[in-house]
């Protein structure tokens, strides 16, 4: 019984720690330092889970997560890639990224009820 | 300039109403569902009719009369209506619709699968057997990032079962999975738990050490009436003697005492205690609470765990106190120990928990597990399912 439930707390713990900032409904901006004045904020979405991940810190989840352009939005849901909102070659997200995050978010929320 | 004041204000409170209703809206009735739903029925039917023979009164042994007396009962219904906002946990299978019968799991655990508002306000009317009730749910939480606020009402009208319940939680929130909660319940019971009037007042005794009230005498009480006969068996010649009971209407209902105790007295048993407890009010208390919730999912993997620990502070705000579960072991054959006047009486624990896991091992291997566990008082109440699924 306890290697069972050690083995289970291992393998939510690793898979876990590992894709923790795709938990539950997650909002996260991937950007560098170098755009910076491209970046907005995410306070709109605080009641949902938000992260900030920069170029310089978190180079292999940039990997992993295919980001092509600078800054990305990716909205993540139990795991899974919901959306996600690229900048332009002008380096700027578009003016709706906002509205965007928020329609598919309010589709999430509606489909728990 | 007056006027364009004028206009502009009203058109800055209309906006700022249409802001606030917006507001309220989105957070209290988005999403929401009214409904009314029933459902209908085949009532029990034994498996087996049952019959009873007339005979001739003037004749015992004449062909009898075979009457079928088998209870043929009227559909089975269920109406009810209600709203309800609750949300499910993404293991929980969406239905297409609410009829008012789901059990989700987000009532049972201290938080709930969003944040902010959560309702059900069911009512409904069923017939079971022939049995009409009326039974009801409201329940209203609130759950934020660092509280949660809950007030329900449960009743179950087929089984007598009443509840209320309202608490106030600070939530600690440890990490993205996991929370703990420390607050305050009142919680409420109709029963009085382990107070057996019948059994007090049959074991009570004089002072010379016999019984105050010989168990017959409850017969009395409810107005029935025995006198002495004797039987003679003709084959022997045995000649004996026992008591005829009649009831009230003065029909014969017993041919001797162990016939009267077998046939009539549980019933007498049952009106007395059902008297005696109806003579009490309901009780009230308030306790502390602590809780934990640990939520965890992926469309492979998914483990809920939450459990709640009501602890052994229990204050009585309503109700007589002698009777109530603190007093629990305050009874004896002496009646009432005064166990108040020494101390606070027994206090107790009080538990739930929920265990919710799934995993897809591979695409055609599955295992899953759903439990919970509630001990209330004296109820203890274990609901479990667990399997594997091989996809072929």
């Amino acid at each position: 019984m306890k290697k069972i439930i050690l083995i289970i707390s291992i393998l939510i713990s690793g898979y876990s720690y590992s894709q923790d900032f795709k938990d539950d409904i997650s909002i996260v901006q991937f950007s560098a330092g170098f755009v910076k004045d491209s970046e907005i904020k995410l306070t709109p979405f605080k009641v949902y889970n938000i992260y900030y991940f920069k170029m310089e810190d978190k180079g292999i989840i940039f990997r992993e997560e295919k980001i092509k352009y600078l800054p990305t939005i990716i909205l993540y849901h139990n795991g899974k890639e919901i959306t996600r909102v690229e900048s332009g070659i002008d380096l700027k997200l578009p003016e709706n990224c906002i509205e965007v995050i928020n329609k598919h978010i309010d589709k999430l929320i509606e489909d728990k009820f | 300039m007056k006027k364009l004041i004028t206009i502009l204000l009203i058109l800055l409170t209309t906006n700022v109403n249409g802001q606030v209703f917006k507001k309220i809206y989105d957070e209290v009735f988005k999403y929401s569902t009214i409904y009314v739903a029933g459902d209908i029925k085949e009532a029990y039917e034994s498996k087996y009719p049952d019959y009873f023979i007339r005979t001739n009164p003037d004749d015992l042994y004449a062909v009898p009369e075979v009457i079928d007396e088998t209870v043929y009962h009227p559909f089975d219904y269920r109406l009810g209506f209600g709203i309800r906002r609750l949300a499910r946990y993404d293991y929980e299978v969406k239905q297409n619709y609410i009829d008012g019968s789901e059990n989700m799991v987000g009532i049972s655990a201290p938080t709930g699968a969003v944040k902010g508002f959560e309702y059900l306000f069911h009512f409904e009317k069923e017939r079971e057997r022939s049995q009409e009730f009326e039974n009801s749910r409201y329940f209203l939480r609130h759950t934020g990032k660092y509280h949660i606020v809950k007030i329900e009402q449960r009743k179950q009208g087929n089984v007598d079962f009443e509840y209320q319940s309202a608490e106030v939680r600070f939530k600690l929130p440890i990490g993205k999975k996991l929370s703990i909660s420390i607050g305050a319940i009142a919680r409420s019971h109709q029963k009085a738990y382990g107070y057996n009037p019948i059994e007090l007042w049959l074991n009570e005794l004089d002072d010379q050490g016999n019984p105050e009230n010989y168990w017959y005498t409850l017969g009395f009480e409810y107005g029935y009436t025995d006198h002495y006969t004797s039987y003679t068996d003709y084959s022997t010649g045995d000649v004996f003697y026992d008591w005829i009971w009649r009831d009230p209407d003065g029909e014969i209902v017993a041919y001797g005492d162990r016939d009267f105790r077998d046939r009539v007295f549980g019933d007498l048993m049952n009106r007395f205690n059902k008297e005696k407890w109806a003579e009490l009010d309901p009780f009230m208390e308030v306790a502390p609470i602590i809780g934990a919730d640990f939520y965890h999912y992926r469309s492979k993997f998914w483990l809920h765990a939450y459990a709640n620990w009501i602890l052994p502070y229990h204050h009585y705000i309503k109700g007589n106190e002698d009777f109530s579960y603190l007093h629990r072991n305050g009874w004896g054959l002496q009646g009432h120990n005064q166990m108040h006047s020494e101390g606070s009486g027994d206090q107790w624990s009080d538990y739930q928990g929920g265990l919710i896991f799934g995993w897809k091992i591979s695409k055609t291997l599955s295992l899953f597990f759903e439990g919970e566990y509630v001990k209330f008082w004296d109820s203890e109440i274990l609901n479990s399912s667990v399997g594997i699924n091989y996809k072929l």
